[in-house]
């Protein structure tokens, strides 16, 4: 389905994983190369595209992103900063983000991606291996043994 | 239904199969990769132990190579590298903007060397390196292993085994530009330092072709010279050593070179002035220069640096810098 506004810009409509469809301009869809290619390949022309991966709630902060930068190429870098950074802050916590992330992978988003795997990684620079497990649900799989023998070999990090 | 209660029902749906999604798949190695990128040396190490699918990330050089990709050049370029045999630890020194050196680990893929001073040479960003192995825990039995690793990318290749046992004289590392290779040198014999009749030989690895040639023809004249555990200096296509001296203080040392391209040794002249060609001295490289230390004693200890300013011309060697040793100590 492509609408078009007064402002004679192309419309794009994008449903999420569970069946939350989102209005937008083309030129911010297109922030997304995933989106972008899938548009070329005149995926858009008949309904919407649907985004399997992505719930709706999840693309609805990718979309705040992408028309923030799809509308401020000309405005200051330090002002599209600050708000990276409040963005970033309201996303609230790594679950939040990693989904984020995720989308921003899947969609092929490079600025949301670096900007989301930056604050992941400052989040989780500090923390011990322990923490970043329960983080991510990851599975301890090394024996006591084997884990004492990494823990031995990268001493030095630990201190 | 109203588009709020829609809306509602569809963030209840959704976060169930969030969480659902990330109880069971947890998080795309690529999305991992991408995070731990970014992270520091020292959270790199610690995380090995998160769990063995991490410990393989973050040992491989595909990650590292990624890593050297996200962070800005400058953290990871190596200008000089320090290692701290205790730890089995490099370290890579620069002079910050603020004057102080930083010192930052650099992530090295074999942490099983056992060596005092592992460093053989380096030239364009590859470093050499040897290191002796424990073959069995009786701590007798050693096996020597030479690595090519460019801390940059983190890459590095194990050479095979070097075809000879005995004293290893001396090193090189370098690079032929002529067939665009590089080549590591190594002279062995069965004596503790060169003398005739000691089998001396040397044997020359191409990274081209992978493989260790034992050198046919071979100068003996300047094999002997060599002073054991001295390692070949690399300058201008040939590794450069000073010759084995008597250890008196008029020892007229030679310079002598081996051209990595046409595998001839030949010497490099020294200066006629007697204030650089005389005392206790020993070679080195500064920049792109030749240069001999000569350690004096004449009133107070000084170290006096020459260098050849144009390779190979004994007419160009100047006095570069001298500067007193022990200083505060010789004071008192």
């Amino acid at each position: 389905m492509s609408i078009t506004t007064e402002n004679n810009e192309k419309m794009i409509t994008l449903m999420s994983s569970d069946g939350e469809e989102f209005v937008v301009e083309e030129a911010v869809a297109a922030q997304s190369q995933t989106i972008k290619h899938l548009i070329e390949d005149g995926c858009s022309t008949e309904g919407s595209i649907p985004l399997p991966n992505v719930t709706g709630r999840v693309l609805s902060e990718v979309i705040q992103y992408c028309k923030k930068h799809s509308s401020s190429d000309d405005k200051e870098e330090k002002e599209l900063e600050a708000w990276d950074a409040e963005f970033v802050k309201a996303a609230d916590d790594h679950v939040a983000l990693t989904d984020l992330m995720m989308a921003a992978n899947f969609l092929d988003i490079k600025g949301l991606l670096d900007l989301v795997a930056q604050t992941l990684a400052n989040m989780i620079t500090g923390k011990s291996p322990e923490e970043v497990r329960r983080m991510w649900n990851i599975k301890n799989d090394f024996t006591p043994e084997e884990a004492e023998k990494v823990r031995k070999e990268n001493q030095w990090a630990f201190e | 239904m109203s588009v709020a209660s829609n809306k509602r029902k569809r963030e209840e749906n959704s976060d169930e199969t969030d969480m659902k999604i990330r109880q069971e798949s947890c998080l795309p190695s690529v999305i991992v990769e991408e995070i731990l990128a970014l992270l520091p040396n020292k959270p790199i190490h610690r995380f090995r132990i998160v769990s063995k699918s991490w410990l393989s990330l973050l040992a491989s050089v595909d990650f590292h190579k990624l890593r050297c990709k996200s962070a800005p050049p400058a953290i990871n370029v190596p200008k000089l590298l320090e290692y701290k045999e205790k730890f089995s630890v490099f370290n890579s020194l620069e002079y910050g903007s603020n004057g102080e050196i930083a010192v930052t680990k650099v992530w090295y893929p074999l942490d099983d060397l056992v060596s005092v001073n592992p460093f053989v040479g380096s030239c364009n960003g590859l470093v050499c390196l040897q290191y002796e192995l424990l073959i069995d825990n009786s701590n007798i039995k050693r096996k020597r292993e030479i690595v090519v690793w460019n801390p940059f990318t983190g890459s590095y290749r194990k050479l095979p085994d070097i075809p000879v046992h005995g004293w290893t004289y001396t090193y090189g590392f370098g690079y032929d530009s002529a067939s665009d290779d590089y080549k590591v040198f190594i002279a062995t014999g069965h004596n503790h330092y060169p003398v005739p009749g000691d089998g001396a030989r040397v044997d020359i690895f191409s990274l081209k072709t992978g493989s260790w040639r034992k050198m046919k023809k071979l100068d003996d004249r300047y094999l002997r010279c060599i002073q054991p555990e001295h390692e070949g200096l690399f300058l201008n296509g040939a590794l450069h050593w000073e010759s084995r001296g008597n250890g008196s203080f008029y020892d007229d040392k030679k310079i002598f070179a081996f051209d990595l391209s046409t595998e001839k040794f030949y010497d490099v002249p020294k200066s006629n002035n007697p204030d650089c060609r005389y005392g206790y001295q020993s070679l080195g490289v500064v920049g792109e220069y030749l240069c001999l230390c000569f350690s004096s004693y004449n009133n107070e200890l000084r170290n006096i640096v020459w260098v050849m300013k144009e390779y190979c011309n004994e007419a160009s060697w100047v006095h570069f810098i001298s500067y007193m040793l022990f200083s505060l100590l010789l004071y008192w």
